[in-house]
């Protein structure tokens, strides 16, 4: 089953990077609110393209999370124990990765009603942004992981990370923001949320051990 | 049985570079008389189309291209999981050669497009579902090569690229099968394999005759980018310090 100590420690190290969540929700916020003050004011055209505009914002914030991702444990040698040693590695790949999609979650979460709110988005908007989110963010996460671990040797990959994951990423936000876009016609979202189902279970269950071969046999 | 073992010779570097020396001068031959007899027939033997008049010429160059961008990418992609599955050393240097002039010709594909769709839909472009992934095909053509770029010439860049050569392989049937997916402004497939084709055979022809001048021109860039990079990564050896010394 979950190892404890997988948990645990991710746990901590997550729990220890407050600030780079904060700085995270901040990123959103301000980039959000250069939108408004770049098209103007106009509150119809501000609806229209407020979902396109918060997710690509989401999308673009990833390379903060994706840069940390394994950097710590390249560093400091964790990697190399955890390969000699005969531990699941894809558990730990997924313990991580769903650890960091967690912590992330938090700052999404709560940035999305002042951002919506801010763009004139309805309750019900909110609240199809916030499904989206929680079924789309974590297989950004978990493409994003498999990227970064392509390009582990780098320090801080930063842009060449963004070009290679956003070709990748551009199915779940194209099915999102319908998603969105769908609900405020007032019709039925389920096919979109079943589609953004699909990429999260197929993010789930292919990347760890995707993540966990490129470790083992490109960063030998 | 003789095929597959003439074939698995070839995965051996100094005979594969021996092979692709020799067929180098056949290739610029083909090549060169596919281009001008193909261009010829097309641009100036057949007729105007009635609908879209000496516009339609683009076809020419445009459904090359664009079929080769797919080709390419599928063949990288095949590189791809043989040299992950077997190791070899002759992919990378494969892949290695072939995806620039992949990234060209789909750049090409979505221009020649543009120019072709102003005059007939009246516009540069459009986010229909095949301009929209052809794009995507352009940007994972040049996230391979950005990759290969950044990452120090060795195992490690060659695995990488596999791998994000594989993840993106999903794309390429989304492409074919967009215009009968989705409700596109680009037209549906004009070429059928094992059926009529919807276009005037006298037309169709020049076609075939672009899709394998086009296909000549990509062998001839592979064997040339690959002779290069042979001689590049094994400098060293003996077998190149012999070729080198007697030409």
């Amino acid at each position: 089953m979950i190892d404890p100590i997988y948990l645990r420690n991710e746990w901590l190290i997550q729990s220890r990077q407050l600030g780079h969540h904060a700085q995270l929700f901040l990123f959103l916020l301000i980039s959000a609110s250069l939108f408004p003050l770049a098209i103007g004011p106009e509150q119809s055209i501000l609806y229209q393209i407020a979902p396109g505009i918060i997710w690509v914002l989401v999308l673009l914030s990833m390379t903060q999370t994706l840069n940390n991702l394994l950097t710590l444990e390249r560093d400091h040698g964790v990697l190399d124990q955890l390969l000699l040693s005969n531990r699941s590695l894809e558990l730990f790949i997924f313990i991580k990765l769903l650890c960091a999609w967690l912590f992330n979650a938090l700052a999404w979460l709560f940035v999305m009603p002042l951002i919506a709110f801010s763009f004139g988005l309805s309750w019900i908007d909110l609240k199809v942004l916030w499904i989206t989110l929680l079924l789309g963010t974590p297989t950004l996460i978990f493409i994003g992981g498999t990227v970064r671990a392509l390009t582990l040797s780098m320090r801080r990959p930063g842009l060449l990370l963004i070009l290679l994951t956003l070709p990748l990423y551009i199915p779940v936000l194209m099915t999102a923001t319908s998603a969105i876009n769908i609900a405020r016609d007032g019709l039925s979202i389920a096919a979109y949320l079943a589609w953004l189902g699909i990429y999260l279970l197929l993010a789930l269950l292919l990347t760890p051990f995707t993540i966990a071969n490129i470790l083992r046999y490109v960063h030998r | 049985m003789f095929i597959v073992k003439k074939l698995s010779r070839l995965i051996a570097i100094p005979n594969f570079y021996h092979m692709i020396h020799g067929l180098i001068p056949w290739l610029l031959i083909i090549t060169g008389s596919l281009f001008s007899i193909g261009l010829y027939q097309g641009l100036v033997v057949v007729p105007a189309d009635y609908q879209q008049g000496e516009a339609f010429r683009l076809i020419y160059i445009h459904v090359p291209c664009a079929f080769l961008s797919l080709i390419i990418y599928v063949l990288m992609g095949c590189f791809s999981a043989v040299g992950l599955i077997f190791r070899l050393k002759i992919t990378d240097i494969l892949i290695s050669s072939s995806m620039n002039i992949g990234a060209w010709l789909t750049g090409l594909a979505l221009i020649t497009g543009a120019l072709w769709g102003k005059p007939m839909w009246g516009t540069w472009w459009i986010w229909d579902a095949r301009l929209t992934s052809e794009l995507i095909l352009l940007f994972l053509y040049l996230g391979v090569i950005a990759l290969r770029h950044s990452l120090p010439n060795s195992m490690l860049a060659s695995r990488s690229s596999y791998i994000l050569l594989l993840i993106g392989l999903v794309n390429i049937p989304i492409i074919h099968y967009s215009v009968y997916w989705w409700n596109t402004l680009h037209q549906g497939s004009t070429i059928h394999l094992f059926s009529q084709s919807l276009i005037h055979p006298q037309m169709l022809r020049p076609l075939w005759i672009m899709i394998g001048a086009f296909s000549s021109y990509y062998l001839l860039v592979l064997f040339l980018n690959a002779r290069c990079e042979i001689i590049q990564r094994d400098l060293e050896k003996s077998w190149i310090r012999k070729l080198l010394d007697n030409p």
